[in-house]
């Protein structure tokens, strides 16, 4: 062979790789037998990965299985802050604005101020993805980019009924935490309870805590009831022009709240973007006011109770009443002569009603106010409720003309449950009720939890209840027979109140109309209450109609017996 | 005749070729495993490795002298696509270098390999003993030159030093004498010097260096390898088991079925079962070496020395890497990795090597 390399050279080149590779080898000798324990621990360490589960909160029903609120599984988009300098905002941006539909350049902002922030407090890029999307938007990804953000299930809430009792479920926000009305009340019941885990190598799994799903709540709201109510509240404020309104309406013998309505409302579906605003405040709940007449109900009730006056009692009302330094008028400066506890309801005298508290004397009134539940809470289960106010004689700023005004529902500040609460303790025998709108839950163990009526106590006697049924009756008759449904007898008494904004009075009305049906033996308490009406200041000709509606829709949908040909 | 020649076939080169691919497609299945990107690429990679086969056995059918007049085509082919492909190169990684062909992606680069590979053994075996080897070995380094250079420019470095080392070895088999080592050291340093000097040489590229040599703690870089070693070093003797290497399976190291293959296959497989990777992989190239050494003329034995240096180098950067001996490359391990480029491209080398080693003395008889 007279070729150039010769065998030995080739002998010594294939002898000198394989030497060569010896050294990969003597490596993997060191790494894979010698430290093999060391690189084990690490690989221990890195793989055994603390996890938190969630569990979906809890769902609300109505008092008949219909979903008012539920949990979908979602996917949520977020920055991995280990990986954040490599990520190109702008890129990312586009990817996820392709399925988030927020608009790519403040998406970019956002993941550019987070790749520069020292601590950010939250890496959230996109929330409540449907699976397909979160699948859509992974796939626009390559391997490379999809390390750049942390793709995870979270559970996202849906109410399926829209913007129906919206304000009075609440709202959820972006970490499940719940806010305002039911959702609020209900957090520590309705949250769920995340799992942890260490997860080791080879799918071992040691549980520290066990996932807890969230109690499914049934309320006590009607969703038919409520779904009319709120679609006759919106066309009250239509026909009226009145800025706002709510409806309750209670369940009698209970105190269960069957619906409660607020126009404007929200869509809690959209809600949780805008935690700022208080526009989610139960206005049935956490907003006090001066009611005007219809507290001179709890007022005679409370000197007819207390034997100052019998319904023959007469008072003269001569248009004004001097209380030292303060005057009492009637309305329209009007003069009603010779009144009966029952004309002082129908006339909606004044005079009359501060003539009647002035003889009950401070302290009773006082102890029948609270009896009733004015200025304290109800204790309803919605969140932020307001106590209200009355003044009570211990306290220096109390004056002789407190009770006067607070007889006819000034100086004095109730909200709305407290209202229908206290008109609902009247049609209920005298038994005053604490107001409710859970009815039951089911805790993680299937357990359901009954709620049982509560009892408050007495504000009078059944007697004096009774006799102020048959008052409030006459009273609709008499002032305001356009309030009554068909073919069913109702008792009720309207108020209209001035309202003061930054201590000047204001031109518009509160209006005000409770009442309950039918009129003898009511099942249900129902208070209609309108903000500014514009087509009349007064409380008569704008809640009549609403009342007459719902009183009607109630009764026949209850099934109640109509009582009147 | 045809049938003397298929005797001579190189079963044992086959054999560990085919072993070597089996192993790689299973351990690609495992190694991506779960992760809907890349979950079925074992598929992809069994069907080039059935495509390859068929190549394979088309090519050593094929009588290699022929290819001593075809590289003078080769060579200006091969350069055409290396100016192309830094124009419409699909640009990856700021790098510009494989044309999308569809079916697949080819990389010039790779041609190169192979290409320089038979346009060197060919030039050296034509040029030989009709001038002195020194004008040789300073032809042949012209020629390498703008390969080198249009490789750089893509840039990858790993591919242009792989170029090198292949014209080092084929020069250094043409028939070396003492006095021209001294040259050839010159000359590779010269070469050296530019590619650290000019901008070719990439930023990750240093980083990557300075890891290996201690100077930097990078955490990408680092991290890499890093998870790299921990789940060769996981594996222990024996082993986790197929498919349950969790540092694998959990996905803990990038490129698991590319370049960083062999910490999938330490993992699992254990220190035995790599070793046994790394000793077929070893017994391809001697088997390669043998052909050489068996090779009736200069230019068979020249081609088939630079591709065990081309197979040599590629495993050897790539196991250097995994096991922390060497910087982080994308060298891929070859038969082994995916890349349907690169598996095509060893299997026509096997291929020409059993050609080579058929056909050893035809006047045998």
């Amino acid at each position: 062979m007279t070729s150039p390399i010769s065998t030995r050279r080739l002998r010594f080149a294939a002898g000198l790789l394989v030497f060569v590779m010896l050294a990969v080898i003597v490596q993997a000798v060191r790494i894979q037998v010698v430290e093999a324990g060391r690189f084990a621990r690490r690989a221990e360490q890195q793989q055994r990965v603390a996890r938190y589960d969630i569990a979906p909160r809890g769902r609300i029903f109505d008092r008949f299985g219909t979903p008012l609120a539920v949990s979908r599984r979602a996917f949520r988009v977020r920055l991995d802050l280990a990986r954040r300098a490599q990520v190109e905002p702008r890129l990312l941006a586009e990817r996820l604005a392709a399925v988030t539909g927020v608009s790519p350049d403040a998406l970019e902002r956002r993941i550019a101020a987070l790749r520069e922030a020292p601590a950010p407090e939250s890496t959230l890029l996109a929330f409540a993805l449907t699976p397909q999307e979160a699948y859509n938007f992974t796939r626009t990804l390559d391997v490379h980019q999809q390390s750049w953000v942390v793709v995870e299930p979270h559970w996202w809430r849906v109410y399926p009924q829209g913007d129906i009792a919206g304000p009075l479920l609440g709202i959820v926000g972006l970490d499940q935490e719940g806010f305002f009305g039911v959702e609020g009340f209900y957090e520590s019941t309705l949250r769920s309870r995340p799992g942890l885990r260490w997860e080791h190598a080879r799918m071992d799994v040691e549980v520290i805590s066990h996932t807890v799903e969230g109690a499914d709540l049934v309320l006590t709201i009607d969703l038919d009831i409520q779904t009319y109510v709120e679609k006759r509240l919106r066309q009250a404020l239509q026909d009226t022009g009145a800025r706002r309104g709510v409806i309750l309406v209670m369940e009698t013998p209970t105190g269960a709240i069957l619906a409660a309505a607020a126009v404007p409302g929200f869509d809690p579906n959209h809600a949780a973007f805008r935690l700022e605003s208080n526009t989610w405040e139960d206005p049935w709940v956490s907003v006090a006011y001066e009611p005007g007449s219809v507290l001179k109900a709890t007022t005679l009730a409370a000197a007819l109770d207390s034997g100052v006056i019998t319904p023959s009692t007469v008072y003269s009302d001569t248009g004004r009443l001097v209380v030292k330094d303060f005057y009492v008028y009637n309305a329209n400066r009007a003069r009603y002569g010779a009144v009966t506890p029952e004309d002082i309801l129908a006339f909606s005298s004044n005079v009359g009603a501060a003539q009647v508290a002035l003889d009950l004397g401070a302290e009773r009134f006082v102890k029948y106010m609270r009896r009733f539940g004015f200025g304290s809470r109800t204790g309803v289960d919605l969140a932020h409720e307001a106590p209200g106010f009355v003044r009570t004689p211990s306290d220096p700023e109390w004056r002789l003309a407190d009770l006067a005004a607070n007889s006819y529902g000034q100086g004095v500040l109730v909200t709305p449950i407290q209202l229908v609460n206290a008109y609902n303790a009247l049609a209920n025998d005298g038994l005053l009720m604490q107001p409710y709108v859970a009815a039951s839950w089911r805790t993680e163990v299937g357990e359901v939890i009954e709620k049982k009526p509560a009892p408050m106590g007495y504000a009078v006697q059944p007697e004096t209840a009774r006799l102020m049924r048959r008052l409030l009756a006459r009273t609709l008759e008499r002032s305001l027979p356009e309030a009554l449904p068909p073919r069913y007898t109702a008792a009720g008494k309207t108020g209209t109140a001035e309202w003061f904004k930054d201590g000047k009075r204001q031109e518009t009305t509160i209006v005000t109309l409770v009442g309950f049906v039918p009129a003898d033996q009511p099942r249900v308490t129902i208070l209609v209450k309108l903000d500014e009406p514009r087509t009349s200041r007064w409380a008569g000709p704008t809640t009549a109609p609403v009342f007459r509606d719902v009183a009607a829709y109630v009764a026949r949908r209850l099934g109640i017996p109509p009582d009147r040909p | 005749m045809t049938e003397r020649i298929w005797r001579r076939y190189d079963w044992w080169l086959l054999g560990f070729v085919v072993l070597l691919i089996i192993g790689g497609i299973a351990m690609i299945a495992s190694a991506t495993r779960g992760d809907p990107v890349v979950e079925n690429v074992w598929i992809d990679q069994s069907i080039t490795a059935l495509a390859g086969l068929v190549i394979m056995v088309l090519v050593s059918a094929f009588d290699y002298t022929l290819l001593k007049g075809l590289s003078v085509l080769i060579y200006p082919v091969v350069l055409v696509m290396l100016v192309l492909v830094l124009f419409i190169g699909k640009e990856q990684n700021f790098a510009r270098r494989w044309f999308d062909l569809g079916l697949f992606d080819l990389q010039p680069g790779e041609l190169a390999k192979l290409g320089l590979t038979v346009t060197l053994a060919s030039f050296i075996a034509r040029a030989h003993g009709r001038q002195p080897y020194l004008i040789t070995i300073l032809q042949t380094f012209l020629l390498v030159l703008p390969h080198v250079f249009l490789i750089l420019l893509q840039p990858n470095l790993s591919t242009a030093l792989t170029l090198v080392f292949i014209w080092l070895v084929i020069v250094f088999a043409g028939g070396i004498e003492r006095q021209h080592v001294l040259i050839l050291l010159i000359m590779t340093a010269l070469i050296a010097a530019v590619v650290v000097q000019l901008p070719f040489f990439q930023g990750y590229q240093l980083n990557r260096l300075r890891l290996l040599l201690g100077l930097v703690d990078e955490p990408g870089v680092a991290y890499q390898s890093e998870q790299a070693l921990i789940a060769l070093g996981n594996g222990g003797l024996w082993g986790q088991g197929y498919a349950r290497g969790a540092q694998t399976q959990l996905r803990f190291y990038p490129a698991r079925h590319t370049d960083f293959i062999f910490s999938a296959i330490g993992e699992e497989l254990g220190f035995v079962g790599a070793t046994l990777f790394i000793v077929l992989l070893m017994l391809v190239i001697l088997r390669t070496l043998r052909a050489a050494w068996l090779a009736r003329d200069l230019f068979g034995r020249l081609m088939c020395v630079g591709i065990a240096a081309t197979l040599y180098l590629q495993t050897y950067i790539n196991l250097g890497m995994q096991v922390g001996l060497l910087p982080v490359t994308g060298v891929v391990l070859p038969f082994v990795s995916y890349g349907r480029s690169n598996l095509i491209t060893v299997m026509v080398a096997i291929g020409l090597v059993q050609s080579v080693a058929m056909r050893y003395k035809k006047l045998e008889f």
